[in-house]
């Protein structure tokens, strides 16, 4: 397994922070966009491969993902927000492909072995976890995702959702609930309302 | 402890590598934490395929949005071309004699740097030559690429790159009282250069917004006439910067050619603005005896219509002395062409 860092060192000079690398996307400087993926494209595959455990469909959905946000990007006003604007779109670019799938969506549900490229994983740890994940609703799925997977914060999953934080911070509490008891069947004394 | 502040406090622990220091404390802790060692562990794409996805997004950055050397420039230019043509026509049919071109410069007799491509192409096409002549009104144009195009005389007698540093600005500190240069050769403003000039980055005199730089075209164009519909010359029009929390600042002032025409360059900003002139009544926008009664003047990108009618005092003394009040003029209602308009305040 490779592990990237999420923020590449840059060569010579300051770190340039999001809002530069979009002002500069912006005035025509294509490379900037490829450091914005650089940037948070380890965070929105990781993002992306928690929702889905295939590694085509990561990659064909990051790819998804930042061109949706090349396109608004020239609407987006807080552009320093650019890691959290993009696993926004991320999140909806699940959707949108679980949507377009929903008539496969039991068979992706009951799927259980991981799919091309990660099988040689050798700590699939988390494919237990994420599998578990996996019968959770699409709610509870986006939740821990967003907050584990992605390291969103509560403010952020939340707008990510459209909901408000209370009502994630809730939703976060029962996915755990439910997760907790399929990683432990046995566990008892579940309150989960 | 709230179950979220315990999640952090724990997932803290863990990344802080502290094994048991983050004893969970209940089952959904225990489950959060493998989650996030779980979500910790989960693979990145492989780098060479995260290298292609990169060119591949740079290359598709590049594509949406191109470097400005590399936007294709000749609609805009055919654009200005085809403007061009029609204002020569029109000033030839208009006057009666050919038009003239004068690249306008700034002040201090400099050409105007910065000139687009466009207007280059303009440039290689018109002969530079002849008398300097005052812009009659001036069409804001934008093109595809979103650069504004530059200046016309709708006379047909020029065409003109504006200068990044509008003559007009020339802000001035008090209230000069107006001076017509009324030459045969007018100057596109009239200027009294005995006053000292405050340049807009002036610490004590701060634009309206200072974020936005100077507009490359003026942001009021229009004439100042009489009750009659005759022209005012020598007319000075001010524009006040509105802020919130500060006094009104004097922020651009111009005065009228021999035909009357004004322009001022503004950063965007809200506005009020006053005409007024020897021998005439001050009146602010619009056709308001005074500042309370003053409409805003929001300027945006765009450029505004002003048509300002000053009565004479002698006229308003008699409506005064007969009872009445002062009507208004029926002037021609302004033509905002941009975005921005005037709104109350």
């Amino acid at each position: 397994v490779t592990v990237r860092p999420e923020s590449p060192p840059v060569p010579g000079g300051p770190v340039p922070s999001d809002g530069d690398l979009v002002r500069r996307v912006l005035a025509g400087e294509g490379q900037a966009f490829g450091a914005l993926y650089e940037r948070h494209g380890p965070r929105v595959e990781r993002f992306l491969a928690f929702r889905t455990r295939d590694q085509d469909l990561v990659a064909d959905l990051a790819q998804d993902v930042f061109l949706r946000a090349l396109r608004g990007l020239a609407g987006l006003r807080e552009r320093e927000r650019f890691g959290a604007w993009v696993l926004t779109i991320a999140q909806r670019a699940v959707a949108d492909h679980w949507a377009a799938a929903e008539r496969h969506r039991e068979e992706r549900v009951q799927a259980s072995a991981p799919t091309a490229g990660w099988a040689e994983v050798p700590d699939i740890g988390w494919l237990d976890v994420a599998q578990a994940a996996a019968r959770l609703s699409d709610d509870h799925q986006a939740v821990l995702a967003l907050r584990f997977a992605a390291g969103l914060s509560l403010e952020d999953t939340a707008r990510a959702l459209d909901r408000s934080p209370d009502a994630v911070k809730q939703l976060q509490r029962r996915a755990l609930a439910r997760l907790r008891r399929a990683l432990l069947p046995q566990a008892e004394g579940d309150e989960d309302p | 402890m709230n179950p979220d502040d315990a999640l952090q406090a724990a997932l803290a622990d863990q990344a802080s590598g502290a094994p048991g220091a983050a004893a969970p404390v209940d089952a959904d802790l225990a489950a959060a934490l493998a989650l996030a060692a779980a979500a910790g562990r989960t693979p990145a794409l492989a780098p060479e395929r995260s290298t292609a996805i990169r060119d591949a997004l740079a290359a598709a950055a590049l594509d949406h949005y191109p470097p400005p050397s590399s936007r294709p420039y000749w609609p805009g230019a055919l654009a200005v071309l085809a403007i061009v043509a029609l204002g020569l026509l029109a000033g030839v049919l208009v006057t009666g004699r050919p038009a003239t071109t004068a690249p306008l410069a700034d002040e201090a007799g400099s050409p105007a740097p910065a000139e687009s491509r466009s207007m280059a192409v303009v440039r290689r096409l018109i002969p530079a030559s002849g008398p300097r002549v005052p812009p009659r009104a001036v069409l804001v144009l934008t093109m595809p690429s979103g650069q504004a195009a530059s200046g016309l005389n709708p006379e047909g007698t020029g065409t003109a790159a504006r200068p990044t540093r509008p003559p007009a600005a020339a802000i001035r500190a008090g209230a000069p009282s107006p001076t017509a240069e009324l030459s045969a050769t007018p100057t596109p403003v009239a200027t009294s250069s005995a006053l000292p000039e405050i340049r807009t980055d002036d610490p004590e005199h701060p634009a309206a917004d200072t974020a936005t730089p100077t507009p490359a075209g003026p942001a009021l164009a229009g004439r100042v006439l009489d009750a009659a519909g005759a022209p005012v010359p020598g007319a000075s029009v001010v524009a006040f910067a509105i802020q919130p929390g500060a006094s009104e600042l004097l922020q651009a002032e111009a005065d009228t050619d021999a035909d009357g025409f004004y322009q001022v360059w503004l950063a965007p900003g809200r506005y009020r603005v006053r005409a007024g002139a020897p021998g005439f009544a001050t009146r602010y926008w619009r056709n308001a005896p005074d500042e309370a009664s003053a409409e805003v003047v929001a300027v945006g990108a765009g450029w505004l219509a002003l048509e300002f009618r000053l009565p004479r005092l002698e006229e308003q003394a008699s409506i005064a002395a007969a009872g009445g009040t002062a009507t208004e003029p029926a002037g021609p209602s302004p033509t905002p062409p941009g975005p921005s308009r005037p709104e109350q305040p």
